[in-house]
């Protein structure tokens, strides 16, 4: 496992901040992570129903688990990430390096980095605190981590594609990073970064 | 038969290959840590064998320690589905005729 130091913004005082992103992960970083946001997840859950929002609105990564995630780590093709902010994961990604192509001209075939899962931790949801009026405790937790899956994507000699398919109410964070929108994948929709994009994501500093 | 010899050089770490983000982040964002372990092994290959990996190179637009380490995580993937009893099935191009594909 290596270690990183990246700049994170710190929300409540709106300052920049160290933060340390790690990669090849371990079961226990998983699970430790897990652990941390299921209880935080639950309240969440508990005040959108206590105020009454719709549940078109509510989180749809919910019945994500990173502790069942963690018998994939073995795997070679398994890559994973993840930023540690005083003492707690603020964000994990998952990404696999065979099996997923390129649906894109001009590089439609080649190999890309498909993204599995990328979440932030409950209180970093910015989108989804906002409904409850709330501010996320740190902002750029999922574009550093998609940035990591650029790197490791530039790392396999795959250029900077990436591939992953979306839920709803993350699309237009995805279209945000450059992405192109594939349409339904047959539910979800699936996006897709070309070596181009990935070039624009890099220069505009991700 | 002729034997061809490409030396491949792995970039690994302790256990698995996985790339070393510190190579890939800026400099001002690289800790100081060692650099992990690296092996190199020599390879040899037949001819036949040989053009099928640059032609794979070729299409894939990849090294080929590249092609290399995709197919070992791909059979790595592919043997732990298979050691759980699960099945590896292709389906053709219309998606009406599933073949299931013995390997390993």
């Amino acid at each position: 496992m290596s270690t990183q130091i990246i700049t994170i913004l710190d929300n409540e005082r709106n300052v920049p901040i160290e933060a340390t992103i790690r990669d090849d992960l371990t079961p226990d970083q998983l699970i430790e992570a897990e652990n941390e946001w299921r209880p935080a997840r639950a309240e969440l859950m508990r005040r959108f129903k206590e105020k009454g929002i719709d549940q078109s609105d509510w989180p749809q990564h919910w019945h994500w688990n990173w502790e069942n995630k963690a018998s994939y780590l073995s795997m070679l093709a398994c890559n994973t990430f993840g930023i540690f902010i005083e003492g707690k994961w603020q964000g994990m990604l998952m990404a696999t390096t065979v099996g997923h192509q390129s649906r894109l001209d001009p590089d439609k075939g080649k190999p890309l980095v498909y993204c599995e899962f990328i979440e932030c931790a409950p209180w970093n949801l910015q989108a989804i605190l906002m409904k409850l009026g709330e501010n996320a405790r740190f902002r750029g937790i999922g574009p550093r981590l998609f940035e990591a899956a650029v790197y490791l994507s530039l790392d396999q000699g795959f250029h900077g594609r990436l591939g992953l398919h979306s839920l709803p109410q993350s699309q237009t964070f995805y279209r945000g990073l450059g992405m192109t929108d594939l349409g339904p994948d047959p539910k979800l929709n699936y996006f897709e970064m070309t070596r181009t994009q990935a070039s624009a994501f890099q220069k505009g500093g991700g | 038969m002729y034997l061809m010899y490409i030396l491949c050089v792995f970039m690994m770490s302790n256990d698995n290959q996985k790339p070393d983000i510190r190579q890939l982040l800026p400099e001002s964002e690289q800790s100081g840590e060692d650099m992990p372990t690296k092996a190199a092994i020599t390879l040899k290959l037949s001819q036949r064998e040989m053009r099928v990996l640059d032609e794979l190179a070729e299409k894939k637009e990849l090294t080929k320690v590249a092609v290399i380490r995709q197919a070992l995580r791909l059979y790595q993937l592919l043997d732990a589905r298979l050691a759980l009893g699960e099945k590896v099935l292709v389906e053709d191009a219309a998606g009406v005729k599933t073949t299931e594909l013995i390997l390993l």
